[in-house]
């Protein structure tokens, strides 16, 4: 019998967190509610039931800075040199501008301690193909940006999960609402 | 006990749209399933839910997936070609795609080099590039083409092509004609996947 529920709301099957005092849980419908991280990881989100994923945030950094993301596979990051290609675009008071890189991971929001949040489209991730995302995000930061990012990653491999950075290397701290839906097909 | 997140609760039990089952509850996007599909090309498919899959085809026709049940849509494509070639996209009424040149388009696009803005007067409307260095993800949000008004949409893509670029576009089409259906076209063959979900209202 067909299924019609255009979004599913996705359980992660575990989720693996850092940060000194920082806290994670799976709420009872399956979004994940954290604070403090340094990163979170959602496993078991992506499979072969649905092709198309978005994914919703809510939530605050611990300061100004980047949150950015690699995909995962099995527990295991991806984090290939110079696999990740994003491209965005900007707008703040009267400016807009854009900007371009290729590293380790990719960039999704720029947010501070103010609330702020995204919607991201996953193309495929759990397909061994390469996976292409793009993520509308809002944010105080700065007196309110508009950031609109697309990520392209380079690696044709299955992912099961995500893992959400503070900005790598730097380990700033983020707290909010993770949510992952599967988009019926 | 959750409402979400399991298959097994999502069923024709759980947030499904079958509404004859009693205590039922709809969910808000409800994936439609087109009344048929025409094509040009090797193969298309739909699925048991209702999206449609297709392998090296030129052209799609997803039939009767704009109802009366449901003023606004979100229609998710993801595609891939082996040529370097534009997807386009046309409204359809009982099997005619609407190839007048009614199709306003405003977009701001961003490449490596440059973001940029166009506006556009079409008989089509732009969806992005396609290509063999990966696959074009794009997002449409329609408003109202099953009413008898002017149609709107709002796209976002994202295209490896030939190097990475992101659309934000929206599009009017000014005749107000009902649609049920939509055509979303190249001039090579392409492969990928089509959902068109119902905003439950």
């Amino acid at each position: 019998m067909p299924n019609k529920n255009g979004l599913e709301l996705i359980v992660p099957t575990s989720i693996t967190k850092t940060g000194t005092g920082s806290t994670a849980t799976i709420n009872t419908n399956g979004s994940v509610t954290c604070t403090s991280c340094t990163s979170l990881s959602l496993n078991g989100v992506f499979s072969s039931t649905y092709d198309n994923y978005q994914i919703v945030f809510s939530g605050v950094s611990g300061a100004a800075s980047y949150i950015q993301c690699r995909w995962r596979a099995s527990g295991t990051d991806n984090a290939t040199a110079s696999s990740y290609t994003d491209i965005w675009w900007y707008s703040v008071g009267a400016s807009q501008g854009k900007n371009t890189g290729t590293q380790d991971h990719h960039y999704i929001i720029y947010n501070d301690a103010s609330r702020s949040g995204f919607v991201g489209t996953i193309y495929g991730p759990n397909l061994a193909q390469r996976t292409v995302s793009r993520w509308s995000a809002v944010s105080m930061a700065d007196n309110t940006v508009v950031y609109d990012f697309g990520g392209i990653h380079n690696q044709s491999t299955a992912y099961d999960g995500i893992t959400f950075h503070g900005y790598i290397g730097i380990g700033q701290t983020f707290s909010g609402l993770f949510a992952v839906y599967g988009m019926r097909d | 006990m959750p409402l979400v997140g399991t298959k097994a609760n999502a069923g024709a039990s759980g947030l499904g749209f079958l509404s004859s089952i009693p205590g039922e509850e709809l969910g808000g996007l409800v994936l439609m399933t087109p009344t048929s599909v025409d094509k040009t090309g090797t193969s298309a498919t739909i699925t048991t839910n209702g999206a449609v899959e297709f392998t090296a085809c030129s052209s799609i026709s997803l039939n009767g997936v704009f109802t009366s049940e449901y003023d606004n849509y979100k229609i998710v494509v993801r595609a891939t070609c082996a040529s370097q070639v534009s997807l386009q996209l046309r409204w359809r009424a009982s099997g005619s795609d609407a190839s007048g040149t009614n199709y306003t388009t405003q977009l701001v696009y961003v490449t490596p080099s440059s973001v940029a803005a166009s506006r556009d007067i079409r008989n089509y409307h732009y969806l992005g590039y396609v290509s063999a260095a990966g696959y074009l993800g794009v997002t449409v949000d329609t408003y109202g083409p099953q009413i008898a008004a002017s149609t709107h949409l709002r796209t976002i893509s994202i295209m490896p092509y030939p190097g990475p670029e992101i659309w934000d576009e929206m599009e009017t089409h000014s005749l107000a004609t009902s649609y049920d259906g939509v055509t979303i076209y190249s001039s090579a063959n392409w492969t990928g996947q089509i959902a068109v979900y119902g905003m439950n209202d």
